[in-house]
């Protein structure tokens, strides 16, 4: 079988030791920014970009792919623990798992979203792994035509991912289109919008954008929330271990989840909260403790966490085969993937297969080690929550601006991201998302490239994108999510899940 | 009109500077090309001009649907971490990273206020040195230590 032996290839070239060293600090660092509350998965993320610079382009997404569903894990521990999310995707965790909590019982929670995690992300990538060359096959019949509309529908999914209304949402998408066009045009040399300053001829950097917005601004506005959060209960080994009843209540539930986050991962916009969300609705509506979600049921805590874990791992399908970031940490991994010279879309499997395979098989490494991880130190990282803020932002700070700097020893760049820092806070104070704005940003160049080669294919005929059958069904399918998103589907959740 | 709403105004009203600003660069200093064969300034001309509607319409959204107050501003926080960065900007291109990155931590604790004198210290020396052994010494990042660049 030809999956065997793709993933024989992967775990070739996962299971060296560097891969296996930087799988591990990776998923090491998820879990710890998933647990603080304040830094998520995305600043982290973006604070590595710097430094899988100097890795080899497999290690690089190992690491960040590890530090992403890494926080998968550790979000919901601030949510179970003290009904703060450390990750937005946990949000739904807090719902059951404070309760149980509050029981005595956060132990048994721990342990429980532990297990529930490594079904949902292990379910996850058996998805991946069988989707995705399906998926990389057909769209190799795509045209550049084709290709501006899957770029036009990852933008759409963009601005549909922010709960600001459409019109902000595409309004940063444009912005980001627009930044992404300033240095040297590629097909010109022309020199776009430098206003004359030397440093900006090969462009805006990726990580300075992305470090401005999310982790300057990140720090900016969380900087003076600054309570020390109380961790009352003490845990010890007899509290963590769940009993013959809550055992029976985790195999269906975690399954279930693990479905619900797998289809929802693969839409691009959609992404983990709305996994787990829907994930909860679904168990809620069906479950024969209905009457106990909300106050501790444990299938509360399973379902969203195996959903957001399942999800974490099929937002790659997309990115990977497509060239389609659903989200923005997915929009950094494109990022990554391109300044290491690979070009994002349906040949990277087969042009890249031990990068694709060794992915996939990093993940399940990846997904064992948490789970070896979060078990046995679930005390630990409870007790990271009452480092103080007061140390923790300074140092945060320092990353960035290391990391920002060691891109190519320029301090232009430092000011930059100082500068992208206030721009993010100012999009804060007047309800702007960041997030579109820097999905723009990434894909800009290339939707640039393949809408002028499919005009020079045309002879200058721009309905060329509606008469090509594919290209006018992706359109449609963008069109279709900007319309739903006009009828604002955050409204819709809540009403399903209030029903529910 | 009420402040509120004017303050709610201005970010949209810079959503259309921005994009009359890119547009007009465009089509005073781009070749715009043909439909065929489109020059560098085509693409940010048709999005400049995309993004000013869209402000437009945020606006005009903004000033008939009920108006949403625009918090004010954290000065303080912007401070620290303005304070911050700059700090670590002009101190690495003088006197080198590590002695940039004590400034930085002692520069951001010092606005924020909330250490005591010698938390400051000890937390600036331990994250120089955590900086140290990560990034020059594991990393091998190809920075110069200490010393004017």
């Amino acid at each position: 079988m030809e999956l065997l032996g793709n993933l024989a290839l992967g775990f070739a070239a996962a299971t060296t030791v560097e891969m296996l060293t930087v799988c591990f600090v990776g998923v090491l660092l998820g879990t710890f920014v998933g647990v603080l509350p304040g830094i998520g998965p995305l600043a982290a993320v973006a604070m590595l970009l710097p430094v899988s610079f100097h890795l080899p382009a497999e290690a690089a997404l190992i690491l960040l792919a590890g530090v992403y569903y890494g926080a998968e894990y550790g979000g919901s521990t601030a949510s179970i623990l003290l009904n703060i999310p450390g990750t937005p995707s946990a949000s739904v965790t807090a719902l059951d798992g404070f309760p149980m909590a509050q029981k005595g019982r956060a132990g048994v929670a721990l342990v429980l979203t532990a297990i529930a995690s490594f079904v949902g992300g292990i379910v996850g990538v058996i998805v991946m792994a069988l989707l995705s060359p399906a998926l990389a096959g057909f769209a190799l019949r795509f045209g550049p035509a084709e290709y501006f509309a899957v770029m036009v529908l990852g933008l759409v999914a963009a601005t549909v991912v922010g709960g600001r209304g459409i019109v902000r949402g595409l309004a940063m998408v444009f912005l980001g289109l627009l930044l992404g066009t300033i240095g040297v045009d590629v097909n010109s040399g022309a020199t776009r919008f430098t206003g004359g300053i030397p440093d900006l001829r090969d462009g805006i950097s990726l990580v300075v954008v992305a470090m401005g917005l999310f982790g300057v601004s990140e720090v900016i506005a969380s900087i003076r929330g600054n309570t020390r959060h109380k961790v009352s209960q003490p845990l010890n080994w007899r509290s963590l271990m769940p009993n013959r009843d809550d055992w029976s209540r985790v195999p269906g539930p975690a399954l279930r989840g693990s479905a619900v986050g797998s289809f929802f991962g693969t839409l691009p916009g959609a992404g983990q909260t709305v996994a787990s969300f829907v994930g909860y609705a679904v168990e809620k509506r069906i479950s024969r403790n209905k009457d106990q979600f909300g106050h501790g049921a444990v299938e509360g805590v399973v379902v969203p966490e195996s959903a957001n874990n399942a999800a974490a791992q099929t937002a790659f399908i997309p990115t990977l085969t497509l060239g389609i970031p659903g989200s923005t940490t997915m929009a950094l991994m494109l990022g990554a993937l391109m300044i290491h010279g690979i070009t994002p879309g349906p040949r990277l499997i087969a042009d890249h297969p031990s990068l694709f395979w060794g992915l996939v098989a990093s993940f399940v490494i990846g997904n064992l080690m948490l789970l070896v991880l979060n078990i046995p130190l679930v005390g630990l990282w409870a007790r990271i929550l009452r480092v103080p803020h007061a140390m923790l932002y300074p140092i945060v700070a320092v990353l960035i601006c290391i990391g920002v700097y060691s891109l190519r020893l320029n301090l232009f760049d430092v000011w930059l991201t100082l500068g992208f820092g206030l721009l993010g806070y100012a999009m804060r104070l007047w309800r702007f998302e960041p997030a579109p704005l820097l999905i723009g940003f990434v894909l800009g160049p290339m939707i640039e490239e393949y809408f002028r080669r499919a005009m020079l294919l045309s002879r200058g005929d721009p309905l060329v994108f509606i008469e090509r059958p594919g290209s006018a069904t992706l359109l449609a399918i963008a069109l279709i999510l900007l319309v739903l998103a006009a009828l604002q589907p955050k409204k819709l959740l809540l009403r399903l899940l209030k029903s529910a | 009109m009420d402040r509120a709403r004017v303050t709610d105004a201005l970010g949209p009203l810079a959503l259309i500077a921005i994009g009359i600003a890119f547009a007009a660069g465009a089509w005073l200093n781009l070749d715009l090309g043909t439909l065929r064969r489109l020059g560098p300034g085509a693409l940010p001309l048709g999005l400049g001009l995309i993004l000013a509607t869209l402000g437009s319409i945020a606006l005009v959204q903004g000033l008939t649907q009920h108006a949403e107050r625009v918090p004010r501003p954290d000065f303080h926080a912007l401070a620290a971490v303005g304070a911050a960065i700059a700090t670590f900007a002009i101190l690495t291109e003088r006197v080198g990273v590590l002695p940039a990155v004590f400034g930085t931590v002692l520069t951001m604790t010092t606005v924020i206020g909330d250490l005591p004198w010698l938390g400051r210290l000890a937390l600036a020396l331990s994250v120089a040195i955590g900086i140290w052994l990560v990034f020059l010494l594991g990393l091998r990042l190809p920075i110069r230590a200490i010393g004017a660049g």
